[in-house]
């Protein structure tokens, strides 16, 4: 079974693109594993509402551990399973906070071996000293992407107002990468990502 | 400040020492690193491993040279033929002489991988057999049964222990038609099988002069010499090492003393395989002695003691 990560910073939708995604190919309820930084594992069974209301927050670090979705994705006659994990976000600096460090190192670790990155990027959050500063979190995570070559950006939050002057700039800032435009929220533009997915699994 | 594999990177993330952006420069370093040198000589590479596996083994100096020399041989074989020259057969049926517990099997497996590497084998795999798995009941079941082994070791070893047990019967024994069956084999099929004869040292010495024809059959003699009791310690220690336990001094001093008296006391002294015995039951001795105690320590946890030794005799 093939494993896709979502990664970026946190805040910027990773749980709800995974939550909403899983719904938008026929989920009505799954089974989240939470895999802690030492290796406990947990399972929970949620309805997708349930799901979102306990896991996703607009605060900051909700999520701070390895959270598994098993999926289902046809594609012509056959049905073939797939893995979609959630991350902690990562950020730029040290965290103070022990246990959001060790959900940082579970998130580079998954990275490593995972099959597909499916990165993250908020469209709100860029702005022009991001557009100046080689050296965000997300140009990290995108030099490390690139060389994979199964990694793609999902331009987040497309719904909000100035979002759409910020695509072009976002498809200038990472050129060698797939921008996938979406709204996790409203679950606009998950068919390319569904067709993405269906590529490579 | 560089880092040996991602492990380390992932631990600095989490002890706060780096950020996750200086770590995804490290890994990415890391990778650049790595992706070179495993393309320029991987065979290499990895028969240096299985090398390095058995220069691990404690003792055995005189089986160690004679691997080294039988990969040096193969290898120059190979070169002169690139070169057009004449070329000795590679004819490396062996014989292993030495008592229980010696490493004759463990050298066996690392020959066959580091065959399979330098390309003698095409497999490499060991077929480990003994009398019962080639001697049939009746007549004309022991070629039969014989077969079926030599065939599942094609492309491997075929490693007959106690191989002295096949001509032992007397006349009517079935074992002499499957030694035939075997001289047969490995004239017909050299060139994709090898065939190793393992015993006590005096019972196939025997062996070889009941049947004279044999003994020219096999160019490669190994004798595995007994341990002394220096490497034997070395062997626990190495044993300890490996499951993450210690020996302390008083421990190790008993274990000589053990050792000592398995060896005086029985015929066939089984070697390393005792020691590891030894060493198993102590650790389950030593799971004893810990259960009765409320708080252990971590050193606790590792350290094994004289009193865990002294429940063990066999």
């Amino acid at each position: 079974m093939r494993e896709l990560t979502v990664v970026g910073r946190p805040n910027s939708g990773k749980t709800m693109f995974t939550l909403n995604f899983a719904s938008y190919i026929g989920s009505k309820t799954v089974d989240v594993t939470f895999r802690t930084y030492d290796d406990l594992i947990t399972c929970r069974h949620f309805s997708i509402e349930e799901a979102k209301r306990e896991l996703c927050s607009n605060a900051m670090h909700k999520t701070k551990s390895l959270q598994s979705i098993v999926l289902k994705i046809v594609l012509g006659k056959t049905v073939v399973n797939f893995k979609l994990t959630d991350t902690c976000g990562i950020g730029e600096k040290i965290h103070q906070e022990e246990k959001i460090r060790r959900g940082m190192a579970q998130t580079l670790s998954l990275m490593r071996c995972a099959d597909f990155i499916f990165h993250i990027i908020d469209l709100s959050y860029i702005s022009k000293e991001y557009t100046a500063n080689p050296n965000t979190i997300d140009h990290e995570i995108y030099n490390y992407g690139i060389v994979r070559n199964s990694y793609a950006i999902l331009a987040n939050k497309i719904d909000v107002p100035f979002a759409k002057d910020n695509l072009t700039k976002l498809s200038n800032i990472f050129p060698k990468a797939t921008i996938i435009p979406i709204s996790a929220l409203l679950s606009q533009g998950l068919k390319e990502v569904k067709t993405c997915v269906a590529r490579n699994v | 400040m560089s880092y040996v594999c991602p492990q380390d990177i992932f631990l600095a993330v989490e002890n706060g020492e780096i950020s996750p952006a200086q770590a995804f420069k490290s890994l990415r370093e890391m990778d650049n690193i790595t992706a070179y040198p495993t393309k320029v000589d991987n065979r290499q590479k990895r028969i240096e491993e299985i090398l390095y596996e058995l220069d691990h083994l404690i003792g055995l100096s005189e089986v160690k040279r004679l691997v080294r020399e039988i990969y040096a041989f193969i290898e120059i074989q190979r070169r002169r033929a690139q070169e057009k020259l004449n070329i000795e057969p590679l004819v490396l049926h062996m014989i292993f002489k030495g008592n229980p517990g010696t490493g004759k099997t463990t050298v066996a497996r690392i020959l066959g991988k580091v065959l399979r590497e330098i390309g003698v084998l095409q497999r490499g795999h060991l077929i480990e057999v003994e009398r019962a798995d080639l001697v049939g009941e009746y007549i004309g079941h022991t070629a039969q049964k014989t077969r079926e082994q030599l065939k599942k070791a094609y492309g491997g070893i075929l490693f007959i222990d106690e191989a002295y047990s096949l001509a032992r019967g007397g006349e009517k024994d079935f074992g002499k038609e499957s030694i035939d069956v075997l001289v047969k084999a490995m004239e017909d099929h050299k060139d994709e099988l090898i065939l190793i004869l393992a015993g006590y040292q005096k019972e196939m010495e025997n062996f070889l002069q009941t049947n004279p024809g044999l003994r020219s059959r096999f160019p490669i003699h190994i004798d595995f010499p007994d341990y002394n009791q220096q490497e034997l310690l070395h062997i626990a220690e190495q044993l300890c090492a490996k499951r993450q336990y210690t020996l302390s001094l008083e421990t190790q001093a008993l274990l000589l003393k053990l050792l000592l008296q398995q060896s005086s006391n029985i015929e066939n002294f089984g070697n390393a395989r005792t020691v590891r015995n030894i060493i198993e039951k102590a650790i389950r001795q030593q799971a004893v002695r810990l259960m009765a105690k409320n708080n252990i320590t971590r050193q606790e946890l590792i350290l094994i003691e004289p009193v865990d030794l002294k429940e063990v005799k066999e």
